[in-house]
């Protein structure tokens, strides 16, 4: 079995109160969407995935933007509700094609993500949350988020993290916005590279040692610039005299790395062989999983399914690792009898 | 031989000079004054010496010039750098056998001067840039002619990346925490730089541009995936900006620049990574280099664990030797 546990779906209420509320604010992100239907028409999806068999699965969650990015703190919880109730509906529509799904959350307004929380795991059957690298530009390592990590680490369900930055994010002080495309392509994963470093030196694993958190495009930055990070970050004693290293817990800061690796990563790369086997190396075959993004390749989703999986048929891997990666892994981490 | 092509120097005249510019960057000055082997020449000599048939090319760490001074200023301290590391290479050609020349890059007529000077004049082997000119990308229409110089002169230009603590990782907060603007920003500002020059079409124009970007190409070869596929579809997830267009304009797909590029080995004793950004390039554009003496044993650790990387990796002898040494020989015509 493949279990495909990072791939986008935008329900169609969901959708509908999305382009109203978008519209309102003069937001047009959304309508990138549009053309793609295997995000919004469930038979559309199911095809996509009858192409690659009926051992082949997805867990799905809800695609960009974030909930927090179009709506405040008095409109999120509903539009999470929305989201997680279609999400729930194409579960169980999907005859089985679509296991479960990673609920979303109202992440500018904790109380609610919260009580969503135990609406979806308890109700609507979600197996993980998915979260973004910020909330609407604040970090993952505020105090107001924890109860959040630490709910998701008693229910023993993981987090998936997405990246999310916009093109307002300028990569250059002289320029106002990203330009060609710079802010997702190379952006996100500059998002998920922070947001990972920061929630570890924040010491999560310290708090919540069974905190599992799956990190979109395996890991960012992290596994190739694990050197940058390694003797360099892991010298903190140099650089006492900053309250921001004073804060680091002494056990984290003499060797990050060995933090970074608790972290779980997915496959996403579009087909990137080399890199693959590079972060596979970084987080070992039991971090990992199977993931391909869809269906956000040119074609409707099986271009990077097809591709990924050519990616995992590449790797040389033990028949037992091949299956840890593909479905054993998502099947532990985010408990599914399958 | 072992050929180290991007190791960073503060010659001992060039540090007095800049003094002052230093000043207003404590860290930064706290930084230099504890790596003894970036401007004391005795100490640096003895370090090369330790790994025996082994070689530096120098050039100038950072802060890049243009931060120090405005354009009135910077070609006269760009001189007085190159000058101290043609000395130095001049008189230890046995441990440094050339150098990178430093730029005015803020002040583009003096900086195209400055690159005949040190090219001709003082036999330097390469130039080098930063990542971004005082916050400018290096596109702007105003800097094209210094690309365009060392194209003239088939010579490599050596990128750097800059960015400070000042450039903040979240809208929420002032600046970047951790100095992860400098382990994850810079190999970010690489990438960057080199997706902009790729769209504004600079392999077009100048045909036998070579640029070696440090640490292995920042982050395109682990994420080629996104700058191949995903940024096939570019324009389609910005409203408001013709992406199409400025595409249309080149000769190739986007993504076939990018291998243009070349790269150093300067990750930091990562094989995985290593194998990776080999993987992508290709041996005959990936070049040995260290970073060195920016490593928390003030210059051998770096060196040591770069040297264990390529050792270990699973080519023939002779891409070995290209990587250590052919490559550096040929591209910078030592």
């Amino acid at each position: 079995m493949v279990i495909d546990i990072f791939n986008h779906v935008l329900p169609p209420a969901y959708l509908e109160r999305l382009k109203a509320v978008s519209d309102e604010r003069g937001d047009k992100t959304y309508r990138r969407q549009l053309p793609i239907k295997p995000l919004y028409d469930l038979d559309a999806r199911l095809r996509v995935l009858a192409e690659f068999g009926d051992d082949y699965r997805q867990i799905i969650c809800l695609g960009s933007p974030p909930i927090e990015a179009v709506a405040g703190p008095e409109l999120s919880p509903e539009l999470a509700r929305l989201a997680n109730d279609g999400m729930s509906e194409f579960c169980r529509q999907s005859r089985g094609r679509l296991p479960s799904f990673a609920a979303s959350l109202p992440m500018d307004n904790p109380p609610a993500a919260m009580r969503e929380i135990e609406r979806a795991v308890g109700k609507l059957g979600a197996k993980a949350i998915q979260i973004f690298s910020n909330v609407a530009g604040k970090a993952l390592d505020e105090p107001e988020l924890f109860p959040i990590f630490e709910r998701m680490a008693a229910l023993d369900l993981p987090i998936l993290m997405h990246p999310a930055r916009g093109p307002s994010f300028a990569d250059y002080r002289s320029e106002s916005r990203s330009k060609y495309g710079m802010w997702w392509s190379l952006g996100w994963p500059y998002e998920t590279s922070i947001a990972m470093a920061r929630l570890c030196l924040a010491g999560i694993f310290e708090r919540l040692p069974s905190l599992k958190i799956v990190t979109h495009h395996m890991g960012g930055m992290i596994p190739y610039f694990e050197g940058r990070i390694g003797p360099e970050l892991g010298h903190f004693e140099a650089r006492e005299a900053d309250p921001d290293y004073a804060a680091v817990p002494k056990s984290i800061a003499r060797n990050p790395l060995e933090h970074l690796r608790k972290f779980y990563a997915d496959t996403a790369l579009f087909g990137a062989a080399a890199a693959t086997r590079c972060g596979l190396e970084f987080f070992g075959v039991d971090h990992c999983l199977f993931a391909t993004d869809c269906p956000f390749d040119s074609v409707g989703g099986s271009d990077f399914i097809r591709k990924t999986l050519q990616v995992v048929d590449g790797l040389g891997l033990k028949p037992a690792d091949r299956e840890k990666l593909l479905s054993g892994n998502a099947r532990r981490l985010f408990r599914l009898e399958l | 031989m072992k050929i180290d092509v991007f190791t960073h120097i503060m010659p001992a005249g060039y540090l007095q000079r800049i003094g002052q510019g230093t000043a207003h960057d404590p860290g930064m000055s706290k930084r230099v004054a504890n790596i003894a082997a970036l401007h004391d020449l005795q100490t640096r000599l003895r370090m090369v010496e330790q790994f025996g048939d082994y070689q530096q090319i120098l050039s100038l760490a950072s802060p890049p010039i243009e931060v120090l001074a405005g354009p009135d200023r910077s070609a006269e301290i760009a001189r007085s750098a190159n000058d101290a590391m043609a000395e130095i290479c001049a008189k230890h050609r046995d441990h440094f056998p050339s150098f990178v020349a430093s730029l005015p890059v803020n002040n583009p007529a003096e900086a195209v001067k400055e690159i005949d000077r040190a090219i001709t004049k003082l036999n330097a082997c390469a130039v080098q840039i930063f990542t971004n000119v005082a916050g400018h990308p290096l596109v702007e229409p105003q800097y094209f002619p210094i690309f365009e110089r060392a194209a003239h002169h088939d010579r490599v230009i050596f990128m750097h990346p800059a960015r400070s603590a000042q450039f903040t990782d979240y809208p929420s907060e002032s600046e970047s925490k951790y100095e992860l603007w400098w382990a994850l920003g810079w190999p970010y500002e690489t990438s960057v730089a080199m997706a902009r020059m790729v769209y504004a079409g600079f392999f077009d124009k100048l045909p036998n541009l070579k640029i070696l970007t440090h640490h292995l190409g920042g982050m395109i070869p682990y994420f080629e995936g996104r700058v191949g596929a995903g940024l096939d579809q570019i324009g389609t997830r910005t409203p408001g900006q013709d992406h199409q267009a400025l595409v249309g304009g080149l000769k190739r797909r986007a993504f076939d620049y990018y291998k243009m590029f070349y790269a150093d080995t300067a990750l930091f004793g990562s094989l995985p990574a290593t194998r990776c950004g080999l993987a992508f390039f290709g041996v005959d554009h990936c070049l040995f280099a260290s970073d060195s003496p920016f490593d928390p044993e003030g210059g051998t650790m770096f060196i040591r664990e770069t040297i264990r990387v390529l050792d270990a990796l699973e080519i023939s002898a002779a891409d070995r030797q290209k990587l250590y040494e052919g490559n550096a020989r040929r591209l910078l015509k030592l």
